[in-house]
């Protein structure tokens, strides 16, 4: 397995571990849609929750906030909304949150970005 | 999950209240702004969530919708951003409410949760009070703005935080400042009367002017003091009312100014330049904006070099002279505003200036004066109640040290008591009553310009031999009214007639000169 997927693979997991503890229940993990990816879909309350998780190994430098884009918000908005669908999910109410592990220390910002009107999903 | 708040905004120079619901739906995140908002108002939600974030609250993680009511109602400006606040804070149960008063809410937000002074209250309160009288949720910094403001109830605030802890009852409302007790600044002009040499019937005619507010034109040549006697004229003017400031105030405030004091100290004296467009002088823009005129509301308008004024701009004075009041239609709105002014022109008798003067020669050909009188010829000429020549003095005149004139001080008492029984007598006249003799019109005029038969004689003989209009009589009865008022007579008399006349320099035939 390639070193960087492994990486990845291992915060999944860890993050997986550290919102189960502050009372999320994680639904789906690494759902695959045309959009992409999501890396963790979990519930808090009544809300669906889709997390993207970043990893970095070392501190310094590029944070891995800096590896989250307005294209990759889009994309995640996207897959999110084609798991709505297919789980029939709609009149729901959702959040989008990034959990950011940087050598071992966990951020986490909930409802990290709006849907803007000009987004077409 | 639907929260309402009251709040307003001024679109152009009017007052609306603006109903700002605020809804909370399941679904994606978003937050959205409807009801025509301008980008001020767009721009509020990243304001909003920033200040709620940073007083404490979570920003509710649902599909917001914002809707500012009447929603054909442009809205513009940084007025909501606190109503917003309030409603988001409501709608998601964020915070306890053990009362809720019926109230406006007013007040840009800070990035940290702080509140900062919205523009232009005196005027939105204004207009907003004239049709509810309801209690205000401010910004603590704008209170002076508004503290003169009679039955005025206020909640002065200066951040999020204190306003969510007295909703919560935690708090009491925060003390309003003290109401400071609004005193006119007495005017102090550069020029007092009694420094202007000669000019003795000048000096009468702004008398005149002053206690009836009737428009002057000051003609002469360079340097006989033209501006200086129009200079000399703020002073003579009473203190004003409260109720003028505000009017007055208000101008200024929606053309932009930003005031030391919540209320102008003393009755502006304005004098525009003679490049000024009509645009600058009665009011114009994009959205109408108040002009020259308006911002002479209660005060005096100078217009020095009046020939060189523009045709167009000097025609558009004649309707809001006429009228006290300006009507502008532009692009984006349209607007009236105030414009009671007493206006004193002043100009040369010919364009090299000297027609008239004692030692120099006037250059100027016959064709041209006439041309140069005439771009103030007509109707506008007509709207002046008096014309007067300000001659150049004679050497002798001008060395020889006059007997002391009267000061502006003794001028001014004069006119206040004239003022008074002017105010006196109209209080007895129906709701159509103006304040001073020069608005007088129509029946008001036959009914308070009772004029002695000698008088009537007087008047008669002087229209045959000088050929006065209908217009130029009533200017004529106005003014001699006021004379009668200066010196304390009940009806008008010959003499007061004669004197008047004598201040119409136009309407008499054209000295030849030399």
């Amino acid at each position: 397995m390639d070193p960087r997927h492994q990486l990845g693979e291992e915060g999944e997991i860890s993050a997986q571990a550290w919102l189960q503890k502050r009372r999320l229940r994680v639904m789906d993990r690494r759902y695959r849609t045309r959009y992409g990816e999501i890396d963790l879909i979990a519930r808090d309350g009544d809300t669906w929750v889709f997390v993207e998780v970043k990893t970095r190994s070392t501190a310094g430098g590029y944070t891995a906030l800096d590896a989250i884009t307005p294209a990759k918000c889009k994309r995640l908005a996207r897959a999110a909304y084609s798991y709505i669908r297919h789980k029939r999910l709609i009149g729901q109410s959702f959040r989008f949150d990034f959990l950011l592990i940087e050598a071992g220390r966990v951020e986490w910002i909930p409802n990290a970005f709006d849907i803007p009107e000009y987004w077409t999903l | 999950m639907i929260a309402k708040v009251q709040s307003a905004c001024l679109v152009g120079m009017e007052a609306v209240p603006v109903c700002v619901e605020v809804s909370l739906a399941k679904g994606f995140p978003a937050f959205s702004i409807v009801g025509l908002p301008d980008a001020a108002v767009r721009e509020a939600r990243d304001r909003v969530v920033a200040a709620i974030r940073h007083t404490g609250f979570e920003f509710p993680a649902r599909k917001i919708t914002v809707n500012l009511a009447p929603a054909e109602q442009r809205k513009e400006g940084a007025y909501f951003d606190l109503a917003i606040a309030v409603g988001i804070l409501l709608a998601s149960e964020a915070i306890h409410i053990k009362r809720w008063p019926r109230a406006i809410w007013l007040g840009e937000l800070a990035l940290d949760g702080s509140l900062r002074p919205v523009r232009a209250l005196l005027p939105l309160v204004r207009g907003l009070m004239e049709k509810e009288e309801l209690p205000y949720v401010l910004p603590a910094e704008n209170w002076r703005h508004v503290s003169y403001v009679e039955h005025l109830q206020a909640y002065p605030f200066s951040n999020l935080r204190e306003i969510v802890e007295w909703l919560d009852q935690d708090h009491l409302a925060p003390k309003l400042g003290k109401r400071v007790a609004w005193k006119p600044k007495p005017i102090r002009s550069l020029v007092d009367m009694q420094d202007i040499k000669g000019q003795a019937q000048a000096k009468r005619a702004l008398e005149i002017a002053a206690a009836g507010n009737h428009n002057l034109l000051l003609v002469g040549p360079p340097g006989t003091g033209k501006s200086m006697l129009a200079q000399a004229l703020p002073a003579l003017l009473p203190d004003w009312t409260y109720e003028e400031a505000l009017e007055a105030t208000q101008i200024h405030v929606l053309a932009g100014a930003s005031l030391p004091h919540a209320l102008l100290a003393s009755r502006p004296f304005r004098s525009p330049h003679h490049t000024a467009s009509s645009a600058a002088l009665i009011g114009g823009g994009d959205l109408p904006m108040p002009g020259e005129i308006s911002l002479a509301h209660q005060g005096i308008l100078f217009l020095d070099e009046l020939p060189e004024f523009r045709r167009d701009a000097l025609e558009a004075l004649r309707q809001p002279l006429e009228e006290g009041r300006v009507h502008l239609q532009r692009v984006r709105g349209k607007a009236s505003f105030l414009s009671q002014f007493l206006l004193i022109a002043a100009m040369n008798p010919c364009p090299c200036g000297y027609r008239g003067h004692p030692r120099k020669e006037c250059i100027c050909s016959e064709y041209q004066v006439q041309r140069y009188r005439a771009k103030i010829s007509g109707p506008l000429v007509d709207r002046m109640d008096m014309h007067i020549e300000v001659p150049a003095l004679k050497v002798e005149e001008l060395l020889k040290i006059q007997n002391q004139p009267e000061s502006t001080q003794a001028v001014r008492m004069r006119v206040i008591q004239a003022r008074a029984r002017q105010i006196q007598r109209f209080a007895q006249g129906p709701d159509t009553t103006p304040v001073f003799n020069a608005h007088l019109r129509g029946d008001n005029l036959k009914r308070f310009c009772a004029l002695s038969s000698a008088a009537k004689e007087l008047l008669g003989a002087a229209v045959d031999r000088l050929g006065f209009s209908a217009r130029a009589l009533d200017k004529l009865c106005r003014v001699a009214r006021t004379i009668a008022d200066l010196s304390g007579a009940v009806n008008v008399e010959s003499a007061h007639i004669a004197e008047a006349i004598q201040m119409r320099a136009f309407d008499r035939p054209v000295r030849v000169s030399h």
